[in-house]
């Protein structure tokens, strides 16, 4: 039995399988319907592989050019356009990783170091300003012997330290007063001074 | 950086100069128009080489092209198709003219051109017998590039080439009529 057409196109092809291609080789060598039609087809393909072609060799070279500009000359050594100059706040810098980190670092460590320093004058002159502050504070005391009034605190230590006299002195200092201890406690001094006379 | 130019010079070199022949020869033989192939062929390359990623091998690179040039060709069957129609219905509005003109043509004509006849093959059946005996590929990488299976291509062929037997034998009896 003859096999479809189908089939001895697909055979032209080389598209059947082992072990049909065999079965059917040896059937097409004997059946002489089945042979004519693998040679139609046959010359069939001939006929459209032997006619000449338009020479495409032009427009292999015209084309070329333009390809290669178009998409692989941009980055090549024959550019298609020259890049535009680009503003200042536009432009790219092209960094190595490692170079990047480490300037990150020294940066952090220029701003760390900075304000460090800053909060240590900070410290310094605060500790420097907060007793000038202190003496200046307004204070109503009343001395009791000479009914003297002193509103400064300053003026009393001097009156203090003038009399050649002891007395129970009671103050009572702002209530909005911090008392973060800054520089040499002048007070503590002077009654460190007092008991040793 | 310099490595690296010549390296996609090269490339460039190597798949254009290898792949163009067939490339072209797929694209004209499925257009018919040389200068249709030219344009299809330009824009399937340009889009090939603005990958980023090259394909692996040369083979493969055929295969994307061929199927860039596939896609694009629907797109001028379609404008052809249209304009065909458009050209059926003025000769029904002018039949005679159009007929004593189509027979003057013919007359002049004692064989009929392998692309003519092609052309005169449904479009779903030229792609596939092009493929077949231009690009040289296999029924499994034309269904790949078609969207078809393997026995679907294997009767689109079959079909083709029995059609074109006929176009052909059909132009025989023509000639020897005329």
């Amino acid at each position: 039995m003859c096999p479809k057409d189908e089939i001895i196109s697909a055979y032209l092809d080389g598209e059947v399988e082992s072990p049909w291609a065999e079965k059917l080789k040896i059937h097409i060598s004997t059946c002489k319907k089945c042979a004519q039609r693998l040679a139609d087809m046959q010359n069939l393909r001939s006929r459209l592989l032997d006619e000449a072609e338009p020479d495409f060799g032009p427009a292999l070279q015209r084309l070329r050019r333009r390809v290669y500009f178009h998409s692989v000359g941009q980055g090549s050594t024959v550019p298609a356009q020259t890049p535009r100059e680009l503003p200042f706040w536009k432009r790219k810098v092209n960094l190595p990783m490692p170079a990047a980190v480490a300037l990150s670092f020294m940066l952090f460590l220029l701003f760390a170091s900075f304000f460090f320093f800053m909060g240590q004058q900070n410290n310094i002159a605060m500790a420097k300003r907060e007793p000038a502050s202190y003496k200046s504070q307004p204070v109503q005391v009343t001395v009791p012997i000479n009914g003297m009034q002193v509103d400064n605190l300053e003026v009393l230590l001097k009156l203090l330290n003038n009399k050649d006299f002891s007395q129970e002195v009671l103050m009572q200092l702002p209530k909005d007063s911090q008392f973060s201890v800054f520089g040499e406690p002048e007070i503590e001094k002077i009654s460190t001074d007092r008991q040793g006379e | 950086m310099l490595k690296k130019r010549d390296t996609g010079e090269e490339r460039f070199n190597k798949e254009y100069t290898e792949l163009f022949p067939v490339i072209f020869r797929v694209a004209y033989r499925i257009t018919g128009e040389e200068g249709v192939a030219e344009d299809l062929c330009q824009e399937a390359f340009i889009k090939y080489f603005e990958r980023h990623e090259p394909l692996p091998d040369i083979n493969q690179t055929k295969y994307w092209l061929i199927r860039v040039v596939k896609n694009m060709s629907l797109n001028y069957e379609k404008k052809k198709v249209r304009e065909k129609n458009a050209v059926t219905k003025l000769e029904k509005i002018t039949p005679q003219y159009v007929e004593s003109t189509e027979k003057g043509v013919l007359k002049e004509e004692t064989k009929i051109a392998v692309q003519q006849a092609l052309d005169k093959l449904p479009y779903k059946l030229r792609v596939v017998l092009v493929l077949k005996e231009y690009a040289r590929l296999n029924y499994k990488e034309i269904g790949s590039i078609v969207g078809i299976s393997e026995g679907n291509v294997k009767v689109r062929i079959f079909r083709a080439r029995e059609r074109l037997e006929k176009i052909f034998k059909d132009e025989k009896l023509y000639v020897s009529e005329g």
